[in-house]
């Protein structure tokens, strides 16, 4: 990899382009291996293909180029803490529509940070929902029998399979 | 991977690693969604990793109110946005009729001692089991620590009493020390050793790491200060000396900052409010503590007092001034973040009551019944 390479290009599974800088793709294992792996220059022609749709590329991208400063040089406490306001404003979003999606985007990248801040955000999201919200966004069938749902209920008096 | 295709189904590993977040109060609820999840949450290992993330990476407030004899008590829990989430309800049972305190906390368990019947619990506030202790030969004032070693997989509960004897006509009382075992389900004393000439001054306890630690002085002069640890697995005491420093702070609270035992307190007559941790050391002669002094804070009022340790920070009282008039505020808690030194207060969280006390603590779904009894999930 020639070291005048800034940022690179990659394509979504939906076959959309998208650069990310080199500091940002470090953040993810494999994307660091690609850097090792394959030539980025200029007349090189292969873009490697990234397995994540382009929405939830665009997040993820954002989310690595705010973080790469600081996980590269190591930042004071109160950038930690702005960080953190601005973690919250970027998780702000729909658990169907795309917190699942960056979950496993962050899962498949290796992204340390960036899956714990979605599985927390999943979990926050979560506790407040009912049993037959839940099994709809993970589309659950509900495989208890009237019998044992009925044993639970005598075991546990208030327990809701609604 | 994700298509566009709306239905996608989460990967396991993904589904259990969110789970593991939630509340224990809808883990439970949550139980009723499939049989999966039901069996998941009975499963050892999602239990051990629940609790490691509830008790080490997110650990709530929990904060018990009360008035000096021990009456009123409001017990609360308090999340890392310092809102409270739950204020805990307690068991209809003898123990908690009358005054009752903590004695502390450890992987979602509290040990309780009940002030009226003088009997020990341990209690589970959000499975709501409470299982008793059986009570010892030896009653009268008692000091308690509480803690577990996942090296023998075993709850312990240590206690410095006294026992009176009468030999013709005199009445003699006798330091001892016992310990409970959770797995016996027994007391049994235990040698004094290096604890002879000592006496133990703190009120409770704290416990990490396999340890419960206590604050004592030598007998022989009352002055010179010794951190007093207990490691479960082994049943050994251990004395530290404290550097004077740490012993003119005055009173001190013991408990855990970054899974270390850690003494706060604020210096007599000094602006500063400091915070010592306690490094282990294994020594030739077993287990030993050096005392470094891990962060010095200006604080602002000396109607400051140290109420416990809590993540990265320490949880205080701002005591009013004119405190003790009927139904006002008697106090405030402020939260100093060692991190990003900075003060916060707890929101609506002034009492009127006398005294509280603080715990690190971590919901969980570990079951601590004797075996045969049935499980609450």
């Amino acid at each position: 990899m020639s070291s005048s390479v800034e940022a690179i290009t990659v394509l979504s599974s939906d076959g959309d382009e998208f650069k990310i800088t080199v500091s940002a793709a470090k953040l993810s294992k494999p994307l660091n291996w690609m850097l090792e792996d394959v030539c980025f220059s200029d007349d090189c022609d292969e873009v490697p293909t990234i397995e994540v749709n382009s929405k939830t590329l665009v997040k993820v991208i954002e989310y690595c180029e705010k973080h790469a400063p600081r996980a590269n040089s190591g930042a004071s406490d109160s950038d930690a803490e702005e960080l953190k306001k601005w973690d919250i404003e970027f998780m702000k979003m729909d658990v169907k529509d795309i917190l699942f999606h960056i979950l496993m985007a962050a899962n498949y990248l290796h992204m340390e940070g960036l899956y714990d801040l979605a599985c927390q955000t999943a979990a926050d999201l979560m506790k407040g929902m009912t049993v037959s919200q839940i099994r709809k966004i993970f589309h659950i069938k509900n495989d208890f029998s009237s019998e044992e749902q009925e044993q639970l209920r005598r075991q546990h008096p208030g327990c809701s399979f609604d | 991977m994700a298509s566009g295709d709306d239905k996608f189904y989460l990967q396991f590993e993904i589904i259990f690693n969110i789970l593991k977040r939630l509340p224990v109060k809808s883990i439970v609820r949550f139980q009723c969604v499939c049989k999966e999840w039901r069996d998941l949450f009975k499963s050892q290992s999602f239990i051990d990793e629940q609790v490691r993330h509830s008790v080490h990476e997110d650990p709530s407030l929990l904060l018990h109110a009360y008035d000096y004899n021990y009456m009123r008590p409001t017990l609360r829990l308090l999340n890392r946005k310092m809102e409270t989430v739950d204020v805990l309800s307690v068991p209809s049972n003898d123990c908690f009729k009358d005054g009752w305190r903590i004695i502390g906390s450890c992987n979602g368990w509290v040990c309780v001692e009940s002030w009226s019947i003088r009997l020990l619990f341990l209690w589970n506030p959000v499975l709501r089991e409470v299982r008793e202790i059986p009570q010892s030969k030896n009653k009268g004032i008692s000091v308690f620590g509480f803690g577990f070693s996942s090296m023998v997989n075993n709850y312990k509960i240590v206690r410095f009493s006294d026992r009176y004897q009468d030999e013709e006509g005199i009445e003699y009382h006798i330091p001892i020390v016992e310990v409970y075992s959770l797995c016996t389900d027994s007391w049994k004393e235990l040698e004094f050793g290096p604890l002879q000439n000592i006496k133990i001054t703190s009120t409770n306890a704290a416990s990490a790491d396999g340890t419960i630690v206590w604050l004592g002085v030598g007998v022989v002069d009352y002055t010179s200060p010794v951190l007093v640890s207990f490691d479960i697995a082994t049943e050994v005491f251990t004395l530290t000396p404290i550097p004077s420093t740490v012993s003119r702070a005055l009173p001190t609270t013991l408990g855990v900052y970054q899974n270390k035992i850690a003494i706060s307190g604020h210096l007599c007559g000094s602006h500063s409010m400091d915070i010592w941790v306690m490094e282990q050391v294994d020594g030739e002669s077993g287990k030993h503590f050096s005392c470094t002094q891990a962060y010095s804070v200006d604080i602002f009022s000396y109607a400051l007092d140290v109420c416990c340790t809590w993540k990265n920070g320490i949880v205080c009282f701002d005591k009013e001034r004119k405190a003790g008039r009927e139904g006002k505020p008697k106090y405030h808690l402020k939260l100093f973040n060692l991190t990003d030194k900075e003060w916060k207060e707890f929101p609506n969280i002034s009492s009127a009551h006398d005294c509280c006390a603080g715990f690190s603590y971590g919901g969980s779904l570990v079951s601590l019944q004797p075996p045969g009894s049935i499980a609450l999930l």
